[in-house]
């Protein structure tokens, strides 16, 4: 066999030596077409394009009229408390109704008169 | 970016650079990475218009896959390194194998401060490697260049060829044994015979 080790190694680190050195040179034809598939393919920025608004969910548009989501959730939260107000009826609510009122239980507690008791006392 | 702060930045960090919108970065990553595709596809090839093809399509495949590319899954050379290889492969299964090369599209041969005389043996010397090189079995020539030429690593060379570390070393082996045999009747013609001598 001709080559021993050596010499094709010598031949490899030649070869390896001149890659390095004296790299294939691409064409001025070729560089330009890989810029030029380059620039059409590179992303644009993320924004959407112009004229086209994002969409908006009914949700999004619920909050909006009331001054966005932070305020939907304290109105939300305020709505719940009430209705636990008025049923749980906890002790210091019931407190201060019967102080107000006289009454012990809210049971039976009438704000308005009927309209029953109203033709009555004419 | 200007080229010149770009010059120290990693093969991944341009590519997120040109995902962002930075011309720049598409630039000096080509003026990195071409010039490597496209010698390493002329040696596999020996055809440096097909060559310039493979070049173009792993730069256009790369550009393409620059939005999605997942850092730190590997090193952009070596995806395009699988890339081309891959073409390469392709090619030279739909046009025929070819082997044998024209002097003309043989690598260069870095002249330095050599002599005439130097320089054209190193050429012709070159030119048979890469005659003999074109007479390998596909996946023996892509082990031996990206080994022996390109200088990766196994590992590296694994993940191109979608093959295991044993699996390299063993298509390099023999590879190269096959190189030493289609090389043994060129010793003289190339000038070797004439160097044993002086040295002895």
């Amino acid at each position: 066999m001709m080559t021993e080790d050596t010499d094709l190694d010598a031949l490899f680190a030649t070869a390896s030596a001149n890659a390095a050195l004296a790299p294939a040179k691409p064409s001025d034809a070729l560089m330009a077409r890989i810029l030029a598939d380059a620039d059409a393919l590179q992303p644009t920025s993320a924004q959407p394009a112009a004229g086209v608004a994002p969409p908006v969910g009914w949700f999004q548009t619920l909050a909006g009229w009331f001054g966005g989501g932070i305020s939907l959730a304290g109105m939300s939260m305020a709505a719940l408390t009430g209705l636990y107000l008025g049923v749980a009826q906890p002790l210091p609510v019931a407190t201060l109704t019967e102080l107000v009122t006289g009454y012990t239980a809210l049971d039976s507690l009438e704000l308005l008169p009927s309209t029953g008791t109203l033709w009555t006392q004419e | 970016m200007p080229r010149d702060t770009l010059a120290d930045v990693s093969d991944e960090t341009l590519l997120v650079l040109y995902a962002n919108g930075d011309r720049e970065a598409s630039r000096v990553l080509t003026t990195r990475l071409a010039p490597r595709i496209l010698g390493f596809a002329m040696r596999l090839l020996s055809d440096r218009a097909e060559a310039e093809d493979v070049t173009q399509e792993t730069m256009l495949r790369l550009w393409r896959q620059a939005p999605n590319w997942r850092s730190g899954e590997a090193q952009v050379s070596t995806w395009a390194y699988r890339v081309a290889t891959n073409l390469c492969t392709d090619l030279r299964r739909a046009r025929g194998r070819r082997p044998g090369v024209a002097l003309d599209d043989a690598p260069e041969v870095a002249d330095g401060a050599q002599g005439a005389v130097a320089v054209m043996i190193q050429t012709d010397r070159m030119a048979a490697l890469q005659d003999a090189l074109a007479h390998l079995p596909d996946r023996q020539r892509q082990a031996v260049v990206l080994r022996h030429i390109e200088g990766l690593t196994n590992p590296e060379i694994g993940q191109i060829m979608d093959i295991g570390v044993e699996a390299v070393e063993s298509l390099t082996a023999r590879g190269k044994r096959a190189l030493s045999a289609i090389l043994a009747g060129r010793k003289a013609e190339l000038g070797y015979d004439d160097e044993q001598e002086v040295e002895t």
